[in-house]
Parts: C-alpha cells; sequence; structure tokens
C-alpha cells in the first residue's frame, strides 16, 4: 500500500505508535503498558482507560487484531495493515529527524551528521 | 466487630467528575472508604484507617459487555468500587505508588470519556424532545388541561431544559480539555 492510502492513519499518537510496536508480538492489555513503557525508557506511560481506548480504535482501524481471549483478557496481535502503517510513520519521523540533525552538529562540535 | 457504614448524599453533574474524585479523595484520608452508590447520589462508606486513595471516574456505559475493561485496570493495580449507571468508579491505594495514579493518559481518551458522555446525554435529549414537540402530544397538554397534565408537562420541559444545559456544559468541559493539551 502507497503513502497516501496510509496517511489517513498519521500521525500516529506517541501512545498508539508504541501499542502498535509492542504488539509486534502477541500480548495482551498490562504486558502492553509494561512494554512500552520499558520500550519508551520511561518517556510513555498509559494508562489503563487510554489503553482500552486504544485497543478498541485500533481494532476498529484494523491495525491489530484480537488472537485470543482468556482469563478476561483479550490478547491482540498487530496486523499487515498496521505493521504498513508503523513503517510508513517512521519514515516520515526519519526524515523530520533528518532535516534537524544540523542543529545537533552546529552546537554540539565533534557529532556525526 | 461489624463495620460501620455511614451514608452520605452528594449531588454532582456529569462534567463536575473531577470534583467528585476530589470529594472521594478527601473522605478517604478520612477513614471513609466508598463502598457502594446509588443514582439518587446515595453514596455509603466504610469507616476504617485514613488512607491516602486516588479515585478515578470512567465513563463507559458498555463496560459490563466487555470483561477484558476491568481487568486491564486490575492488572495495573486499580480496583473497582461501583458502577454507577455507566460511571465506573476507580481506585487505588497511593501509598504503593510505583503505580500510576491517571487513568487516562493523554488528551485524546480524556476527551473520549466526555464524548461517551456527550452521546449518551443527546440521545435522552432527542428522546424527549421528539416526544415534547410530537404536535399530538403538546394538543393533549393544552386541551386536558389538567393538573396531572400540567404536571408531566412542566417536568418534561425542565429536564429538556437539565438536558440541554448539560449538553453546552459537556461540550464546554471537552474544549477545555482540549485547548489546555495545545
Amino acid at each position: 500500500m502507497d503513502g497516501i492510502a496510509l496517511s489517513k492513519y498519521l500521525p500516529l499518537s506517541e501512545a498508539s505508535f508504541y501499542v502498535l510496536i509492542a504488539l509486534s508480538e502477541e500480548s495482551h492489555g498490562y504486558a502492553v503498558m509494561q512494554k512500552v513503557e520499558s520500550m519508551s525508557e520511561g518517556n510513555v506511560v498509559i494508562g489503563p482507560g487510554t489503553l482500552y481506548g486504544a485497543f478498541v480504535t485500533l481494532e476498529k482501524q484494523n491495525l491489530i487484531k484480537k488472537v485470543k481471549e482468556e482469563n478476561r483478557r483479550k490478547s491482540y496481535l498487530l496486523t499487515e495493515l498496521g505493521r504498513a502503517v508503523i513503517i510508513e510513520q517512521t519514515q516520515r519521523l526519519e526524515i523530520m529527524s533528518r532535516n534537524a540533525r544540523h542543529l545537533f552538529s552546529s552546537s554540539q562540535q565533534g557529532e556525526a551528521t | 466487630m461489624k463495620d460501620t457504614v455511614i451514608k452520605k448524599y452528594k449531588f454532582w453533574w456529569p462534567w463536575q467528575d473531577n470534583r467528585q474524585e476530589l470529594w472521594l479523595q478527601d473522605m478517604a484520608r478520612n477513614g471513609l472508604h466508598l463502598q457502594g452508590a446509588n443514582l439518587f447520589c446515595r453514596y455509603t462508606f466504610k469507616k476504617g484507617e485514613p488512607q491516602e486513595t486516588t479515585y478515578r471516574l470512567d465513563f463507559l456505559d458498555s463496560a459490563k459487555k466487555d470483561a477484558s475493561y476491568y481487568q486491564i485496570f486490575i492488572d495495573a493495580g486499580w480496583e473497582h468500587v461501583v458502577d454507577l449507571n455507566g460511571w465506573q468508579v476507580w481506585r487505588i491505594r497511593s501509598a504503593n505508588n510505583q503505580h500510576l495514579d491517571e487513568i487516562f493518559t493523554d488528551t485524546q481518551s480524556k476527551i473520549g470519556k466526555y464524548k461517551r458522555m456527550l452521546t449518551q446525554v443527546s440521545l435522552a435529549f432527542v428522546a424527549l424532545g421528539s416526544c415534547i414537540w410530537n404536535p399530538r402530544i403538546y394538543e393533549l397538554l393544552v386541551n386536558d388541561a389538567d393538573f396531572i397534565h400540567m404536571a408531566f408537562g412542566a417536568i418534561a420541559v425542565s429536564l429538556f431544559i437539565v438536558l440541554s444545559y448539560s449538553i453546552i456544559r459537556i461540550y464546554i468541559r471537552i474544549r477545555e480539555i482540549r485547548q489546555a493539551s495545545v
């Protein structure tokens, strides 16, 4: 799928971005909360209400799918569409960060650009 | 020893949920821990040790149809106290503060709660509105203007005004949250 078709899902919020990455392996709610917190080095903490809402929305958008339901816990997995959206988002983020890189090298000497 | 149960009445509007949370937190600080509540604003508290507790209210009418909703909160350390007609009352002891004490961590989901509320109130608004503006009912009210009809009419119209006001206030709340995030 091309970038234009994926545009309607973008930009992903920081929370959705991490939730999708965390679901590259099948996980349930609390596991996702923990993974996101550790992956983002504590920058992104997701509350349970926000996570529940994210699951509902992302499932509706077909970016994740429910793969299991046991002990009142639903486990989800990233879909192909979800994967494409993450890749597109990451490419855009790379362009953004590339454009800002020169600010690093002009203020911090010796930093590789 | 039997638990001492204390009843209190406190009215609040749906857009004042933060104030209600603070009230419950104050109660817990004084050793009164919420046990139950009903729609007539009656709250029952169990008397115990004073405790720093964070209360959070979510509005999700469909929660009872999806057990996974509760499980995510419970796994994250929250305790479900009561479902009050779609209002989910959650609490967490602030003492073991490794846990996060917010249930919503971004603007979108904070607004989502008020949007669900708005949908609910709007449905009631439309239902009641279509009753009041139904010409036949209107005719009935005007022609048979006895006390019962007038009373019903007055209640319906006041309720309609309350609903309109609620819609405006919830909408303002949504706008406040959106502006605070910019």
